[in-house]
């Protein structure tokens, strides 16, 4: 697959499949990134676009006000965006639906002040970012799409089949009994965050980068949690094929309503349900069982 | 609690004594609306552990009703609560009976996915139905007030708080008196020992759904009168309800009553001191540590 991806740019020459594709990047890498902490060690982050939107906020201010190296700002984007999800680890006190709205309030609150924090975030105008010096082709945004995705795609991967991922999927099922088998629930929660904060800042970052404009109503917006949510549950929780699948769906479906985003999310909300009534395993789900049977 | 009074005097000497009053009392009027906004939200969760995502849907689902018949058949909006009421009933039972009724045991996860799914579907459906543009239910009494010691007082507000408290007492009266109320109260205490005693807990989720949206409706349309809506403010007063619930603590409804004047008063002075667009950070921040300090809230018994 990864040998098709990288190909592709070189024969298709259609801008718009190439925007589509750099966008499935980020929507995968943010599903992606919220599988880890939602999918493996089944925490339900429902304020996922914090870390996207610092992720964003971070790259792009770096990139207004200074001279910081791009590749720098992208690292340090991360990086602000787990120092962000350090903040959330209080709210791994609290278990099940309680951590799900803690995270939505932090989301929240996140948003409300940075839309009043007007002189840092441009406040409801947004910054507009100014077009880097890789030119105007579609290609360099296409390959470093692709470099991020692959390397979440190794990270994801990596966490899922080592002790890491066992722990993780250990919490998920039981905490208790993970507690008492000797697990240590909170480092491990605390691990899973930080990475799932730094990929969904990169994706965050990457998206500022692609777009050139962020404001923080919509980057803080419920619609990159939706995603990230709707790609991983749909898809398939804690494998990696599956939020893939389910972020490209998530785009398909947004390209396809681009001009009714209502009916679009209108269509998210009710797969969300029918998914989780009929097939809580996603699409992955689907093919083990058909694979089995 | 001594911290408490300290702060408020200080508070009272800060701002100024008729400012304060001012402020505390619209606080109180606006702590009335934020009570029975959360009545529905604690009964549901009391009841069936469920957290109702969908909660500001609901609300708004009755305000966009008020909105509608008040303006299309000029019925004053007080009397669209026997529309209301009964239609949200009907509408909370039946999207109960299509996408809850089979995850209510299951655990944490399914619900809240559910609920949000839900939360989703609905808002969007209202946005393409009645479209982003803010509305609010206007009346020629909307902006009466009287005054009173120096301090103003909108009689709508006053009229909201106190069929607020009203509802907030009719309901435990209900759920102390009445055979129903017992049961919900059984299965709230404990589903499986309600069961050997021959409770049908199923009807009862049931039924408590219906009641929980049924005070939605009623709250929603106490909200068309004192604000404005949108489609997207549901995911607001969910939160807001959300912190009167947590603050009160799980399973009990009389307590909302205080809490939610606490949001309230919070609010109507953090908002005077740090400025209007923050306002509605405050209830989140109150409910963050709220969770964090006193999870089980001031008067929780779960």
């Amino acid at each position: 697959m990864f040998t098709a991806l990288a190909v592709v740019p070189l024969l298709v020459r259609t801008t718009y499949i190439l925007h589509f594709i750099i966008l499935f990047f980020i929507y995968a890498i943010l599903s992606l990134s919220w599988n880890i902490l939602g999918g493996y060690a089944g925490q339900v982050n429902l304020g996922h676009s914090a870390f996207f939107g610092i992720g964003a906020y971070t790259l792009g201010l770096l990139w207004l006000h200074g001279t910081t190296p791009i590749w720098i700002s992208f690292v340090l984007a991360g990086v602000m965006a787990t120092a962000f999800g350090l903040v959330l680890i209080p709210c791994f006190k609290l278990r099940g639906v309680y951590f799900a709205i803690g995270t939505l309030a932090l989301n929240e609150t996140l948003r409300v002040i940075m839309i009043n924090w007007q002189d840092v975030t441009g406040g409801s105008s947004g910054l507009r970012l100014p077009t880097p010096p890789i030119g105007f082709s579609l290609l360099p945004y296409y390959y470093l799409g692709l470099g991020f995705f692959i390397i979440t795609i190794l990270i994801s991967s990596f966490l899922a089949k080592s002790k890491f991922g066992l722990a993780f999927k250990s919490i998920r099922e039981n905490e208790d009994a993970a507690l008492m088998l000797g697990v240590h629930t909170l480092k491990y929660k605390v691990l899973a965050l930080c990475v799932c904060a730094f990929l969904a800042g990169e994706a965050g970052a990457l998206n500022a980068y692609y777009i050139t404009y962020i404001e923080p109503y919509s980057i803080f917006g419920m619609t990159w949690t939706v995603c990230a949510l709707f790609g991983a549950i749909l898809g398939g929780v804690a494998t990696i094929p599956g939020p893939i699948i389910g972020a490209c769906i998530f785009l398909a479906l947004s390209e396809l309503f681009l001009g009714f985003a209502e009916v679009n999310l209108l269509i998210t909300g009710g797969l969300l349900i029918v998914v989780m009534l009929l097939f809580p395993e996603g699409l992955m789900g689907l093919v083990r069982l058909r694979r089995v049977s | 609690m001594v911290s408490v009074i300290a702060l408020c005097a200080g508070g009272a000497l800060y701002v100024g004594g008729a400012t304060f009053t001012q402020l505390l009392l619209g606080g109180v009027l606006v702590g009335g609306l934020y009570t029975v906004t959360a009545l529905g939200l604690a009964l549901m969760l009391g009841v069936m552990k469920i957290l109702n995502f969908a909660h500001g849907e609901f609300l708004i689902l009755a305000a966009y009703m008020t909105f509608w018949l008040s303006r299309l058949m000029g019925v004053d909006p007080f009397i669209t609560l026997a529309v209301t009421c009964p239609t949200l009933f009907l509408f909370g039972m039946l999207c109960y009976r299509v996408t809850l009724s089979r995850t209510v045991r299951k655990g944490f996860d399914q619900p809240v996915v559910v609920t949000f799914g839900l939360m989703l579907f609905l808002q969007n459906v209202y946005t393409l139905l009645w479209t982003g543009n803010t509305r609010a239910v206007l009346t020629s009494y909307s902006t009466n007030t009287f005054i009173v010691g120096g301090v103003t007082i909108t009689i709508l507000r006053l009229v909201v708080f106190i069929l607020s408290i009203a509802a907030v007492l009719i309901f435990h009266i209900f759920l102390s008196k009445a055979y129903f109320g017992k049961l919900i109260r059984a299965t709230m205490q404990d589903y499986e020992v309600a069961e050997l005693q021959g409770v049908n807990t199923s009807r009862v989720y049931l039924l408590a759904f219906g009641i929980g949206s049924a005070l939605c409706g009623f709250a929603g349309t106490l909200i068309s009168l004192m604000y404005a809506f949108e489609p997207s403010v549901g995911p607001l007063y969910l939160l807001k309800s959300l912190t009167v619930v947590v603050l009160a603590g799980m399973g009990s409804f009389l307590p909302l009553a205080l809490t939610g004047v606490i949001i309230g008063i919070a609010e109507s002075f953090g908002s005077f001191l740090v400025g209007g667009g923050f306002r509605d950070a405050i209830p989140f921040v109150l409910f963050l540590l709220t969770l964090l300090l006193k999870p089980k809230g001031l008067f929780g018994r779960y």
